[in-house]
Formats: structure tokens, C-alpha cells, sequence
């Protein structure tokens, strides 16, 4: 079968955008992932969207072709929350493969912020996630229901809330070191500990904004010039979608989507070079990393604040990922893999890391923990 | 559906949780369906929680959905596992903790079932 290469990424800044919707965001990020594959409008013949909940609509995909002059031969939009953009590089892998498409475009983007009704409109919204008659009527939100997640996660690890606030700290660091990023204010393990608390035990230095923002790739069967990264192996794991039947604790669907993309990629774990992790919260990025294979239960915390992932140990979110580059709905997921590829393709400028990252492992999470899409990357360097 | 959700609103405007009981296969389900999840059999009957558990974890509420639930913060909402083996939302009384022995408030909160410490005499 033949491969699948990122061949173009686009990604604007994430923050807040006084007067861009969604697809004038997607249109942005469209223009810079075509401008990175050297490619024209009409070289794409595939179009996958995510969706916008700033701009709700029953054709996402065929509506942003129509507004950016794309007449693809294969369109469609996908909905899995915060895991849609890995599942829309995924399917468009499977479209190259198979030899449906040549070039796919994969874009996604919204004024999550500034949309009318801004914050709270947005937190009342995805809430929604929960199930309409037995959790959304007890005044739960998407914090709530991490926050149960995270109750759990330190009462049967140990973990701290110190331990929490290292990768808060890790992504700010990051964050302030990345062009574009929505949240650069530094931060301490203290200052963390001492913000305001949303949904005890997270705290607000342990949830990522709410941005405006898009990002977008160009999925083909040609390489980039700029460095050939393939799609070596693509995985999924569905169990749940609401927190209350998410009953078994050693597996929310993480490590069957992460051994499935292994598996595929025919490569392990300790080949792994970089890493983009969902990190929707502090006990979201901990969460994903134990199960996944990447951390010790409940050292997730406490791993990265001696270090284990510094820039010089087995990189991490170097963007400053959802927690402080922003998180804008289905590119807030899709930023972790632009920042994986450019690491692996020595294109990260003052971030790039000094290791080779000839491989890389991108893990997103939609809903609470209930779709899982895990990428495998390679580039084939020796 | 709609009648199911109508049935599980009221019994939790009651302050009590209702869930389901396959009489063809045995299982119960907390989350309400026209047919057992597990075999798939069109009639599961309902039966009211005993309204005792364990908490699973909890979490208090510093920023609400709603203007509704604005009003009222801070609120508790906790995750418990009845002892009929089921796990299911709903609010709790402050100061729990995941393995605490709770059972249902007598009186609804909100119109919603409410756990509170399991008093031992």
C-alpha cells in the first residue's frame, strides 16, 4: 500500500480575534498549509473538516469549499470532539492509501472566543457532552467532568496537586517560548496551586482557555520538501462517551488506540522522539501519557517536573499545547501534530529540539476521555 | 425515549434515582434505554435505587453552566456506586471524598437526588 505524508501545515496564532468567524480562521490556516505544500487550490481532490461550534452546520466541509474555491472529488466533516483533527488526518491517511485521493486538505477552525455569547456560551455548550438527562442536569461542565476524573486520578495514584501543576508549568514554559501563543504570562508550581478554583480539585491553571484560532494540513502521497514525515500508524478506541460509564479505570480506550497505531507502524514506543499529547487539562495530559505507555501511573507530574520531558529528554507539547498555545475546539488537537511534524522536519526555529526526532507520537482525546486517536510518525532517517 | 427521560426527571425531582432491570437477562443499567443494553430485550423494567453507595469522586463546582446554576455555586456534584452495582451523577452534600459510605438525602436539592455521609448510630 502506499504511504501517507504530511506534506503541508498551517497554523495561525491561537488567542483572541475581534471580527474573523470560522471560516475566515479556516480559510487563513487553508492558505498556509497549501503555501507549505507548494501546492494550488486546484491540486487538492479531497477536503475533511472538522466542525465549528461558533458556526454550526449540516455541511461544513462543502461549505468551506464553496468559500476558499475548492471543487474536491471527496468532501466530507467529522465530529469527535477534541479527538476530531487526529480522526481527519487519520481518515485522510486511509483516502491517500487507498488511492481515493491524491491530496487531501485537512482544516479546521473557530472564534471560540469572541463568538457571540463568548466564555460562557462556550462552556454551556460543551457541557453538552455530557448525557442530556442524567449528568447535564446536576450543573456539571466539561471542567466538572475532569475534575471527577482527576478526583479519581489522585485518590487511587497518590498524585498531588503539585504534581498537576508541573505540566501547567511545562506548557506555560513552552507557550512562552512560541510565536502565536494564546496564554504567556509565566507561571509557578505556587502560582498554579494558588489560582482560583473552577472544579475542585482543577484549579484554573489546570484548564486551557477557550480560543479563537485554525490549523490545517495538506495529507498526500508525496513527501514535503521540507522533510518527509509519514503517517506510519493510525489508531482508534471508542469504550464510553460519558464520564459515569467510564468504569474501567486501567482503560479509557487510550492504550488500544495507541497499541493499534504501533501496531500499524511496526515500531515501539521507545523509538519515540517527540510527543504531542492532548492536554485539554493538567489530569488530561497525565491521564493520556500513564495510559499510553509514556509514564508510570500517577508519575506523569512528578516525571516531568524532574525533567523526563525537557527538550533534551523526550520532548512534550513544545508549542505549550491546549493549556497555554490555546485551545480553539478541533485546532487546538490539530496544533499538537503541525508543532510534532515541524520538530521532526528541524523546522521549530529557537524550539527546535536538539535530538534527531526521526519519530513521533501525536494522542488525542474527545469528550471525557472517550474517543482516542493515536498517531504514529516517521521519517524514515537513520 | 421521551417518556423515559419524563420518568427519570420525576424521580429525581423526588430526590430518588431510577434505573432499569432486564427481567430476560438479569442486568441492570443505570443510563435509560427502550431496550437492555446487554441482551438487546425491548422491556426493561424500573425499579428505584436503594439510595445507598460508595463515592466514587467528587468535585465542587466554582463556575457554572447556566445563569440557573450561577446562583447557586458552590455546589457538589459527586460520582457514586450504588450498591445495586451502578454508577450515577448526582449532587452530594460538601466535605466528601472518593470511598466515603454515602446514601440519598431524603429531600431532593435542586429537585435533584442529593448524597450525604452515611450516618453510623
Amino acid at each position: 500500500m502506499r504511504q501517507a505524508f504530511i506534506a503541508g501545515t498551517g497554523l495561525t496564532a491561537f488567542g483572541r480575534f475581534e471580527g474573523e468567524n470560522t471560516l475566515d480562521l479556516m480559510s487563513r490556516a487553508a492558505r498556509q498549509a497549501l503555501a507549505d505544500a507548494g501546492l494550488e487550490r486546484g491540486q487538492v481532490d479531497g477536503l475533511v473538516t472538522g466542525y465549528s461550534t461558533a458556526m454550526p452546520h449540516l455541511m461544513m466541509a462543502t461549505l468551506f469549499a464553496e468559500h476558499f474555491g475548492l471543487r474536491p472529488s471527496y468532501a466530507n466533516a467529522l465530529q469527535l470532539g477534541g479527538a476530531t483533527g487526529a480522526a481527519l488526518v487519520m481518515l485522510a491517511k486511509l483516502l491517500v492509501q487507498s488511492g481515493q485521493c491524491e491530496r487531501v486538505l485537512v482544516v479546521a477552525g473557530e472564534n471560540r472566543l469572541t463568538n457571540q455569547g463568548g466564555r460562557d456560551q462556550a462552556i454551556q455548550t460543551l457541557a453538552q457532552v455530557g448525557h442530556a438527562t442524567q449528568e447535564v442536569p446536576f450543573g456539571a461542565t466539561i471542567p466538572g467532568y475532569y475534575a471527577l476524573l482527576a478526583g479519581q486520578y489522585l485518590a487511587r495514584t497518590g498524585a498531588t496537586g503539585a504534581d498537576l501543576a508541573a505540566i501547567a508549568v511545562h506548557m506555560r514554559r513552552h507557550a512562552i517560548e512560541t510565536e502565536g501563543a494564546h496564554v504567556t504570562a509565566p507561571l509557578t508550581v505556587e502560582e498554579a496551586l494558588a489560582s482560583r478554583p473552577i472544579a475542585e480539585p482543577l484549579r484554573l491553571a489546570d484548564c486551557c482557555p477557550i480560543s479563537d484560532g485554525a490549523a490545517a494540513f495538506v495529507i498526500s502521497a508525496a513527501p514535503s520538501e521540507q522533510g518527509a514525515v509519514r503517517i506510519a500508524g493510525a489508531g482508534q478506541a471508542h469504550r464510553h462517551q460519558h464520564v459515569s460509564m467510564a468504569t474501567e479505570w486501567e482503560n479509557f480506550g487510550a492504550a488500544d488506540a495507541a497499541d493499534r497505531a504501533f501496531a500499524e507502524a511496526g515500531i515501539g514506543r521507545d523509538a519515540i522522539e517527540v510527543l504531542g499529547i492532548y492536554d485539554s487539562f493538567t489530569v488530561t495530559l497525565a491521564m493520556l501519557l500513564e495510559e499510553t505507555g509514556f509514564a508510570p501511573r500517577g508519575q506523569a507530574g512528578r516525571r516531568i517536573a524532574e525533567g523526563a520531558h525537557a527538550v533534551d529528554a523526550l520532548p512534550l507539547n513544545t508549542h505549550g499545547g491546549l493549556l497555554s498555545y490555546g485551545h480553539p475546539g478541533v485546532a487546538g488537537g490539530m496544533a499538537h501534530l503541525v508543532e510534532v511534524t515541524r520538530q521532526m522536519q528541524r523546522r521549530a526555529g529557537a524550539r527546535q529540539v536538539p535530538g534527531p526526532a526521526r519519530a513521533g507520537y501525536v494522542h488525542a482525546d474527545g469528550g471525557v476521555l472517550s474517543a482516542h486517536v493515536g498517531l504514529v510518525l516517521a521519517t524514515d532517517r537513520g | 425515549m421521551q417518556s423515559l427521560e419524563t420518568h427519570v426527571a420525576q424521580v429525581f425531582a423526588s430526590g430518588q434515582i431510577a434505573y432499569q432491570h432486564c427481567p430476560a437477562c438479569g442486568a441492570s443499567q443505570a443510563l435509560a434505554r427502550p431496550f437492555c443494553v446487554a441482551c438487546l430485550h425491548p422491556a426493561p423494567e424500573w425499579r428505584r435505587a436503594q439510595g445507598t453507595g460508595r463515592v466514587v469522586s467528587v468535585t465542587t463546582m466554582h463556575r457554572a453552566p447556566t445563569p440557573e446554576w450561577k446562583g447557586r455555586l458552590p455546589y457538589t456534584i459527586a460520582l457514586v456506586d450504588l450498591s445495586e452495582g451502578l454508577r450515577v451523577m448526582a449532587l452530594a452534600t460538601p466535605g466528601l471524598a472518593a470511598g466515603d459510605a454515602v446514601r440519598l438525602r431524603p429531600e431532593p436539592l435542586h429537585d435533584l437526588p442529593c448524597f450525604e455521609p452515611m450516618v453510623t448510630e
